[in-house]
């Protein structure tokens, strides 16, 4: 592919908002992650909850969108001066040319969770307020997302687990380089939610502690909630030269919520990501894992990563710092690792103490400054959705 | 943005296949009322039969039928839906509300929106990319469009599967679909194929939809039905031109030549 340009970045998550605390947080070693206080939810696991949802408030036009996720969104574009660039790329352009391409596995189903508290006890009735089109529906966060930035462009969301929103640049790539739109936002939102929470407990995922990937401790996941995006252009107007240098992805084959032993369908996956840049797998510099912390999910990374790039390569997990974030991690982990290209460092891998000595590839622990070239960021899902995103200058 | 239409299905009450949807769309019979089909599962695994709820038994019975013998391996997959699976959002929603709390493991997994997806793939043993996806009234145009863009940039046929049943209550009455409905279009690179159409995002809202008359006017609340319009469209002689929501601003424009 052509590469694409990255000409705007902004997150909130459990590190804060904005590129600053996320940087600080990744360069310090602290991680976002809290003892679980998310509503009345009592499960023993650690979160990571961004802060300062409860007193966000959307604009009175769009007051029906108002649920957690959209305001998630919100302070998420909020952040870094994106919303800026992106109305230049809407003026430049019109905002019909310019894109929405948004991946979340949840939108705003937590509206939906709790209304079911409070049904009609002789109807059954859902209490009247409730909005399927602006909350639950997957698509509200597109919709909100497009509204709040004033655009027309195509918009999708993109739902397939982990890997949405990691999906959502490969779309978006292609959108652009089909002259359908002539800049797109892409990103991830995902908040916590009583389903994720309590749907992970259930298949006995959750970590009773801050979750360690690729320990040989590790005992499962941390939820966590984040808005991030991107925004695309096929000219570089940031004059940083960042740009999305190619995309790959599969399918398992194998099972609803486990992956495949050896990571078949992850290794497809990441060798077509390096095939679509033109890169060998030496010249990659730097592994965003998808790293989990579950023992099965890591297991079958390593053996992927060890197929495609023997040992050659630095890997960390950065679910250690953020929780999984699920239908956002993608965005997520491509915006820490974007970050990395940028700032030159290799993220470490928080929490995590002893690499697993069964492990083939090279775990990062510690952050450590380094110049870095080309960066993959993998995003794997239930029903065995895998996207690798390969970054780097152009 | 052209592709090239090479299969086709449908499924919904009344319309049990392709070629009953079609003798419809051609005014060679009428449209008679019937109850939901039930679509079996043949395609799966025995130990996955169990657990495939009704949706992804839907998305896989048109996936199967328009892929007409295909291989899978080589045909990427759209899942396009606005609702995904209400009966299991449901059955979550219940559990999550009751004392106890708990949600069951398998319900669990099969909530994600990309659960026929995963099915697909282990039904066919195929490892090629797949998107799925949610544009709520415009699901389907959103679909055809990330269809067609995946064909013509990625040089490889892609199956498009749209398809949304109605949410039990109490959510039904927050989004009223009428019926069920399931289609798949069999999408091949442009140029490869003689049906080729045109598409193009247009400003402004579809204005007169090109609703086929044979018909129920009721299934217009249905996402997936506006699969209907084209594939009547792609069966009439001389070129049409027709418009299908895609957003509360913008129309996906088709114009079909032949």
């Amino acid at each position: 592919m052509t590469p694409i340009y990255i000409t705007g970045l902004a997150i909130a998550s459990a590190l804060g908002e904005g590129m600053a605390p996320t940087l600080a947080a990744l360069r310090e070693g602290r991680s976002g992650l809290r003892r679980n206080d998310f509503l009345d939810c009592t499960l023993p696991t650690w979160i990571g909850r961004a802060s300062g949802l409860e007193d966000e408030r959307l604009p009175a036009p769009l007051g029906q969108f108002d649920c957690r996720s959209n305001r998630l969104a919100q302070a998420g574009l909020r952040q870094d001066g994106f919303e800026q660039r992106v109305a230049r790329a809407a003026e430049r352009h019109g905002p019909q040319r310019v894109a929405v391409y948004l991946g979340t596995s949840s939108s705003g189903i937590l509206e939906a969770e709790l209304a079911f508290r409070h049904r009609d006890p002789a109807s059954g009735a859902l209490p009247a307020g409730l909005s399927f089109r602006h909350t639950y529906n997957l698509y509200s966060v597109g919709d909100f997302v497009r509204q709040r930035l004033g655009l027309a462009g195509p918009a999708c969301v993109v739902s397939s687990a982990c890997s949405s929103s990691a999906k959502a640049f490969a779309a978006a790539a292609r959108a652009i380089a089909a002259g359908l739109c002539d800049a797109a936002v892409v990103g991830g939102v995902e908040t916590l939610c009583l389903t994720t929470l309590h749907g992970f407990a259930s298949l006995e995922l959750l970590s009773a502690q801050p979750c360690r990937p690729c320990d040989e401790a590790r005992d499962g996941i941390s939820l966590g909630e984040a808005a991030a995006f991107a925004l695309l252009e096929p000219v570089d107007r940031s004059g940083e030269a960042l740009a999305l240098l190619g995309y790959g992805e599969s399918a398992d084959a194998h099972h609803m919520s486990t992956p495949h032993p050896q990571g078949l369908g992850a290794v497809q996956a990441m060798r077509a990501a390096l095939q679509s840049a033109q890169v060998a797998a030496q010249e990659v510099d730097y592994l965003n894992l998808h790293g989990t912390g579950t023992r099965n999910n890591d297991a079958a990374e390593d053996a992927a990563v060890r197929a495609v790039f023997g040992e050659g390569v630095a890997c960390s997990a950065t679910k250690g710092w953020t929780g999984h974030t699920l239908g956002a991690a993608g965005a997520v982990e491509a915006v820490i690792t974007l970050l990395a290209l940028r700032h030159g460092f290799l993220p470490g891998t928080v929490n995590t103490r002893r690499a697993d000595p069964q492990f083939g590839l090279r775990l990062q622990l510690e952050t450590e400054a380094r110049p870095i070239a080309r960066a993959m960021s993998n995003s794997f899902g239930f029903g065995g959705s895998n996207c690798s995103l390969l970054f780097g200058r152009a | 943005m052209q592709a090239s239409l090479a299969g086709q299905a449908v499924l919904a009450p009344g319309l049990a296949d392709w070629a009953a949807a079609r003798a419809v769309l051609l005014g060679s019979a009428p449209y008679v009322p019937g109850p939901a089909p039930d679509p079996a599962p043949t395609l799966l695994p025995t130990a996955e039969r169990r657990r495939a709820s009704a949706s992804v038994r839907w998305a896989l019975a048109v996936a199967q039928q328009a892929l007409a013998g295909r291989d899978a391996d080589a045909v990427a997959t759209v899942f396009a839906s606005c609702g995904g699976d209400g009966a299991i959002t449901h059955q979550i929603c219940e559990a999550l509300a009751s004392p106890q709390g708990v949600v069951s493991p398998t319900r669990f997994h099969n909530s994600v929106h990309n659960a026929p997806a995963g099915y697909w793939s282990i039904a066919t043993r195929s490892q090629a990319a797949s998107t799925s996806l949610s544009g709520f009234e415009g699901s389907f145009a959103i679909g055809l469009l990330e269809a067609a863009t995946q064909a013509a940039i990625e040089r490889r046929s892609v199956l498009l599967v749209a398809y949304d049943l109605p949410y039990p209550e109490p959510m039904h009455a927050l989004w009223p679909v009428a019926h069920p409905f399931a289609a798949a279009l069999l999408l091949d690179p442009p140029g490869s194929g003689p049906a080729a159409f045109r598409l193009n995002l247009r400003p402004g809202a579809a204005r007169a939809l090109a609703w086929p008359p044979s018909i129920p006017a009721a299934f217009q609340s249905n996402p997936a039905a506006q699969a209907l319009p084209l594939l009547a469209a792609c069966l009439r002689a001389g070129p049409t031109e027709l418009a299908l929501p895609y957003d509360a601003d913008s129309h996906l424009a088709l114009e079909i030549p032949q």
